[in-house]
């Protein structure tokens, strides 16, 4: 009788340490003492109860995954329509947003930057020119390359013109601040506010090399697109003053190793195509 | 213990007779595994002769439960008598498992 009550004791200090079993169950057996019976069948009985919490805990973070994975994609969806918006203002920016956030994606994921920040990044990127659907029309059909004062002061406005749009969507967290920031240079030049150094964010920064890329590789209605050897230059000279010399070095070693995403294809995107290239960015 | 298997339409209708306890569940457990191997991942148990069921059997089932999600699968129970009901709810199962009030209405949540 000691040495069994010793084993019970045993394999209940076992279920208390977390090893579940079916060693406890023995003891509920006919041939045991009614009261170690009785004991064993309590523990036992604790002991499912556990298990089961635990199990039905496995199944509800399961089905919040699932959940949290379809609110994402709508999330991903509501920014393509919104980004779709301004393309039907400008061909050129649709293609464009999309081939921003996949390079933008391309540099952050490079970077080694934590999942939710390239999801951030991404979202910040579709959207960063957004607020160029407040725009006049002058400005979408404008042939001619003079800009004038109050044109210029008008693109500036985009940043913050995007901001007024997007501030109400919460869900988009750190996104906002690289739509508000792209244009911001490291020596304090850019704008809206001038912003300097660390004081951009880095989402911000990645979006903003991937934004000069394309608009400089890129064919315009006044100019054509230009090489990746010219653009590689353009951004080197940028470098230190605009951008953070590493975040330059990084993204072209990128689109050396990887290559550039092909413009054509891209510049007239269809909400299936923007899905596959945001998908695969 | 006496259980006793029969296929209805896409589900397998499991009927368990007598005491689900340490003694009999491990049977319970292995025979179950074995149809479940067989690519029946659909189970209503039938639990209208259950007589007894005690910490062992509940486990077995949990056991069946957690090989069914594996596989994609799925049990839930019906006829439960009113001490078995009451041994289901403490142990929490209730909240983890639908339940019927006949084969017929637990077999129609597979056809929907």
């Amino acid at each position: 009788m000691k040495t069994e009550v010793e084993r019970l004791i045993t394999v209940i200090e076992e279920v208390a340490n977390g090893v579940y079993s079916n060693d406890i169950m023995e003891f509920t057996k006919p041939g045991y003492h009614q009261i170690m019976q009785r004991v064993a069948e309590a523990v036992g009985m604790m002991m499912v109860k556990v298990e089961a919490r635990e199990h039905r805990l496995e199944q509800l973070i399961e089905e919040l995954k699932n959940l949290n994975d379809q609110l994402k994609n709508n999330i991903l969806k509501t920014v393509v329509t919104i980004a779709n918006a301004l393309g039907a203002r400008d061909n050129y920016t649709e293609g464009h947003a999309v081939r921003v956030a996949a390079y933008a994606v391309r540099l952050a994921k490079r970077l080694g930057l934590p999942e939710r920040q390239i999801e951030h990044i991404r979202i910040g990127a579709v959207l960063h020119d957004i607020g160029k659907i407040g725009f006049s029309d002058r400005l979408f059909s404008n042939q001619d390359f003079r800009i004038s004062d109050d044109m210029l002061q008008e693109i500036r406005s985009h940043p913050q013109l995007g901001i007024n749009i997007l501030k109400d969507l919460d869900f988009l967290g750190p996104a906002l601040d690289y739509v508000h920031y792209h244009h911001e240079r490291l020596d304090g030049s850019g704008y809206p506010c001038g912003l300097h150094g660390n004081e951009i964010p880095l989402g911000a920064q990645i979006v903003s090399i991937a934004d000069c890329f394309d608009a400089i590789t890129t064919e315009r209605c006044y100019r054509k697109g230009r090489n990746c050897s010219e653009a590689f230059s353009i951004l080197r000279d940028m470098s230190g003053t605009h951008m953070a010399p590493q975040l330059v070095e990084s993204f072209i070693e990128e689109v050396e190793e990887n290559g550039v995403i092909d413009g054509s294809k891209e510049i007239s995107a269809t909400t299936s195509d923007l899905h596959t290239l945001l998908a695969e960015g | 213990m006496q259980v006793t298997f029969n296929k209805e339409g896409n589900a397998l209708v499991v009927a368990v007779k007598g005491r689900l306890d340490a003694l009999t569940a491990p049977d319970f457990e292995s025979q179950c595994s074995s149809h479940i191997e067989q690519g029946h991942v659909l189970l209503v148990a039938d639990l209208t002769e259950l007589e007894y069921i005690s910490s062992a059997g509940l486990r077995s089932i949990l056991q069946i439960s957690k090989k069914l999600k594996q596989e994609h699968g799925q049990i839930n129970f019906c006829c439960l008598s009113g001490i078995i009901q009451h041994v289901f709810s403490i142990s929490g199962f209730d909240s983890m498992f639908s339940f019927h009030d006949s084969v017929a209405q637990a077999l129609l949540q597979y056809e929907r």
